[in-house]
């Protein structure tokens, strides 16, 4: 089976090799020439042995209805042949679990951090830095990235679309920069949704409850002819006011608009798609003075708005099983306005261009060109002030990734590299090996190296923030010298440099059954020239108007390092056909190094190893009593947030579904039903009111016709 | 650009076929002890594959399907016109649903198709199809088949190809004719149901 291939290696190798070398390889190729011959018998003899081994009649109907058959994206498909830390949330998991926002569906995978901080606001991150703006991920919707690259991070406020409509979110841990591009340093977040031709007809979702007040959500799809499908859909919702420590309201109730269309048209081997989207939110905020007290902050509580849309063209031609073309474009907009605090208007471009195809037997080779054109203006208010105002980035990237067959179906080797160019640090190279080892269907094992860079936002550049006010006696060296208050304004500079990550990774798989597997990966991060604080106490002043503070500038510096390590592990049984159990569980450690004094200050970098919670438990049970009625029930564990002195908690949340005719589904659903509030997070940067998360209760009805 | 990419792809493979003795040695010996036999699956092709997961669909159909007052051990499960499943429909063989057991029977005899319990109608034979599913209107028979508009000719349960994946529609209308009772598991799954 390999003699082909050995003889085609041989012509090519034979002219620089000298006779031993040569001698060597005939040996070893010929050696693999036996594995191989003796796998195939072995393949023969297990086929006639398993009479009834079809794997797929294990599977219910709707997991059968989910199994792709062409063999390409069969290919893509099975996970076990990914190497890396990849975690697949999918609609059944949404729709089973009650959660009502993509953040809190997110919940269900290892690895990842998600926190609440108020009604609309979370932080969420992979392998730890957690934080309001968490700038260490990559989040993208149907391929169009969401990660802002004015502040860093993502928004989550403004990630949304009909539930229902999601296909599978793809959570992959760890940096996996050359295929997923810049930022993901710590992991990528991939939300796909559903083609236009899998969401016909009409659906419609409606409901209610004590914190998740009211929502409701239609969805039309149809066809225009036999290859071109499309839908529409619109939502909205209207979400309580949390409460905060003092026992007032956080002024956060937001309420939420949402529209948009997709439209795939197929025609032989291209596949065209059409996506928009269009929102409008309102949300508010509560904001900490004492924290604050910036000299002009009038306000404590505001309402805002923001609203935006994007549009987004794709095609896809496949050329064979091996070999495609991807070319996609988008433009997204957003205003955000939040008065007193920030007030920003974002506009992004990208053209994204991919080829895959196989050099010789054993190479499948895929390369791209990325151009990222990004442009935005800051209206300067009492917090926050841009210099310029407005500025437009560009950024170019290329990268190439071989994917080699060492042995067929038992050890492949990925090597990769991608190449960006950013306006603030020039190029970035983020180069990753990785390899596969699959000795049998139930196990494999993969390893990972990986370099990946985070490159600076533009706030990091061009910001003056007056960041938070502190008493002199906080800050040593300053202690006893004044009885004024200190104003630590931040400023960007031109002199930040990209943080920058060195990660090795380890994963294994087992599958037991067909109905058991678990999931295990460790890692080493390596972080160097991470973002740190440095006071500069040379160019203290003293802010003339009433009340009377210090002013002491903050400089960005890259001084920060440290290294973080841990295990996350996730299990799948399915006890018989009613039941299904689902756990996983995360363990971080962290230890970062910095000499900057505001360290203790600091949660995004200084005191980053006190903020991620060390231990994340998460089980779900998903029961069918009959073809009708479900019961789903999610607990979680997550343990102490040290920096903002948050006790670990847990809680649990709890789905019935009940279907009285085949195309009405009745639910109701609990959340954070162990007690009647917990804390989980504390807003970074902007000091919002640290507020605690309800428990709630809510109920609805879908119709599908 | 070609040239390049090779002379590329033949330095790295240089580098894998020329490193350490020990470490092949090692690995060689990993892969004797580890490299158990894999399940047929793996090396089958696309089209194998397919159907590989319709078999795994008639499966759930039959389970999902109550027949009129029928005490009979074994349900029948015949298939009439061109085999396009090879030995995947076969694993159905004495799979048993419920109480009772499967037999799969080739028959391209249409007399002998009235003693069955669920019939799938291969592709070939989609011209003669309508009058087939036509005589057979009056018995308690599960007809499926995989051809498209086979719903429109009578036929129960029909699947189709849609963006990779299988999905089905349902007749609920000749489903009743027939007297036979399908899930509303199975209702609920399909992509439509003809009334």
């Amino acid at each position: 089976m390999n003699s082909a291939l050995t003889k085609h290696q041989l012509t090519e190798m034979s002219s620089g090799f000298t006779r031993r070398k040569r001698q060597l390889v005939r040996k070893w190729l010929l050696q693999l020439a036996m594995l191989g011959f003796l796998g195939c018998f072995a393949k023969t003899v297990t086929a006639n042995n398993k009479q009834g081994g079809d794997p797929f009649l294990n599977l219910s109907i709707e997991e059968l209805m989910n199994v792709k058959v062409t063999t390409v994206s069969r290919r893509s498909q099975k996970l076990s042949e990914v190497p890396a830390a990849v975690f697949v949330i999918t609609q059944e998991d949404i729709r089973r679990s009650g959660a009502t926002s993509i953040p809190e569906a997110l919940r269900m995978a290892p690895g990842v951090e998600v926190a609440r901080i108020g009604t609309d606001k979370w932080a969420i991150s992979i392998r730890g830095f957690n934080g309001r703006f968490a700038d260490k991920l990559q989040v993208l919707m149907d391929g169009r990235s969401v990660y802002n690259p004015l502040f860093a991070g993502v928004q989550w406020e403004q990630q949304d679309t009909m539930m229902e409509d999601i296909e599978r979110i793809e959570v992959i841990r760890g940096p996996n920069a050359s295929v997923w591009g810049a930022n993901a340093v710590n992991g990528v977040i991939n939300i796909i949704t559903k083609k236009a031709a899998d969401t016909q007809g009409v659906l419609f979702s409606s409901g209610g409850g004590s914190f998740e007040h009211g929502f409701a959500g239609a969805r039309y799809g149809g066809k225009i002819n036999e290859d071109t499908h499309y839908r529409f859909y619109a939502k909205g919702f209207t979400r309580d006011n949390m409460q905060t420590t003092t026992g007032e309201s956080a002024n956060d109730q937001w309420h939420s608009a949402r529209g948009g269309f997709r439209i795939d048209h197929s025609r032989g081997i291209d596949q065209f798609t059409l996506q928009g989207d269009i929102f409008h939110n309102a949300f508010g905020d509560r904001l900490n003075k004492t924290q604050l007290s910036a000299p002009v902050i009038q306000a404590d509580s505001a309402r805002g708005h923001n609203e935006g849309g994007n549009i987004r063209f794709r095609w896809d031609r496949t050329l064979s099983e091996r070999s495609s073309i991807m070319l996609q474009s988008y433009y997204d907009r957003v205003d955000y306005r939040l008065l007193t605090s920030s007030l920003f208007r974002a506009e992004s471009f990208d053209i994204d261009f991919q080829h895959r195809f196989p050099l010789f037997e054993r190479h499948d080779l895929t390369w791209g060109a990325n151009y990222r054109l990004y442009h935005n203006k800051v209206f300067d208010n009492e917090l926050i002030s841009f210099s310029p105002r407005q500025q437009t980035n560009h950024m170019v990237s290329t990268f190439i990734r071989d994917d080699i067959t060492l042995i067929p179906d038992h050890l492949k080797l990925t090597l990769g590299s991608r190449f960006d160019h950013n306006d603030f640090t020039g190029w970035e190279i983020q180069p990753n090996a990785r390899a596969m080892f699959t000795p049998d269907e139930k196990n494999s094992l993969w390893l990972a190296v990986s370099r990946a860079v985070r490159i600076p936002s533009r706030a990091e550049n061009d910001i003056l923030f007056n960041a938070r006010t502190l008493g002199a006696r906080d800050i040593p060296g300053l202690s006893g010298l004044l009885p004024f208050p200190v104003l630590t304004q931040l400023t960007g500079g031109t002199g930040f440099n990209a943080e920058k990550l060195l990660a090795y990774e380890i994963g294994y798989r087992h599958q037991f059954s067909p109905h058991a597997s678990v999931d295990i990966a460790a890692f080493y991060n390596d972080y160097s020239q991470l973002r740190d604080l440095s006071p500069n106490l040379q160019r203290l002043s003293f802010q003339s108007s009433f009340p009377q503070h210090l002013i002491l500038p903050i400089l960005l510096t890259n001084k920060g390092s440290g290294h973080t390590h841990g295990v996350e592990a996730s299990a799948d049984w399915r006890v018989n056909e009613k039941w299904r159990l689902q756990s996983n569980y995360s363990f971080i450690k962290m230890h970062i190094h910095s000499d900057s004094i505001l360290r203790q200050f600091d949660p995004t970098t200084g005191s980053a190893d006190s903020v991620s919670p060390q231990h994340q438990i998460s089980a779900r049970s998903n029961y069918d009593f009959s073809d009708r009625l479900q019961l789903n029930l999610w607990l979680r564990y997550v343990s102490s947030v040290d920096f903002y002195h948050l006790p670990g908690y847990t809680t649990m949340d709890a789905k019935a579904v009940y279907r009285p005719r085949k195309n009405i589904e009745l639910f109701v659903a609990g959340q954070n039903l162990f007690s009647q509030n917990h804390r989980e997070f504390v807003s970074d940067f902007i000091p919002s009111f640290p507020a605690y998360i309800p428990r709630g209760i809510y109920g609805g009805a879908q119709l599908r016709f | 650009m070609t040239m390049n990419m090779r002379k590329l792809a033949q330095q790295i493979t240089l580098l894998i076929t020329s490193s350490n003795r020990s470490m092949r040695r090692w690995l060689l010996a990993a892969l004797l002890i580890m490299a158990q036999p894999f399940t047929a699956s793996i090396a089958h092709a696309g089209e194998t594959l397919e159907y590989q997961v319709k078999a795994a669909f008639i499966y759930n159909f039959i389970a999902f399907t109550q027949w009129p007052g029928s005490a009979e051990p074994a349900i029948n499960l015949c298939l009439y016109g061109e085999d396009y499943f090879g030995d995947e429909i076969d694993k159905l063989q004495n799979k048993t649903v419920g109480t009772r057991q499967i037999k799969v029977v080739r028959t391209n005899n249409i007399d002998r198709l009235q003693q069955c319990h669920a019939i799938f109608f291969s592709k070939s034979a989609n011209n003669d199809l309508a009058n087939l599913v036509n005589s057979l209107e009056s018995y308690p028979i599960l007809t499926l088949a995989d051809t498209p508009n086979a719903i429109s000719r009578g036929i129960i349960i029909n699947m189709n190809l849609v963006n990779e994946k299988i999905v089905f529609e349902i007749n609920l209308a000749a489903a009743r004719k027939s007297g036979l009772d399908i899930s509303s598991k199975l209702l609920q799954l399909a992509t439509k149901v003809h009334q």
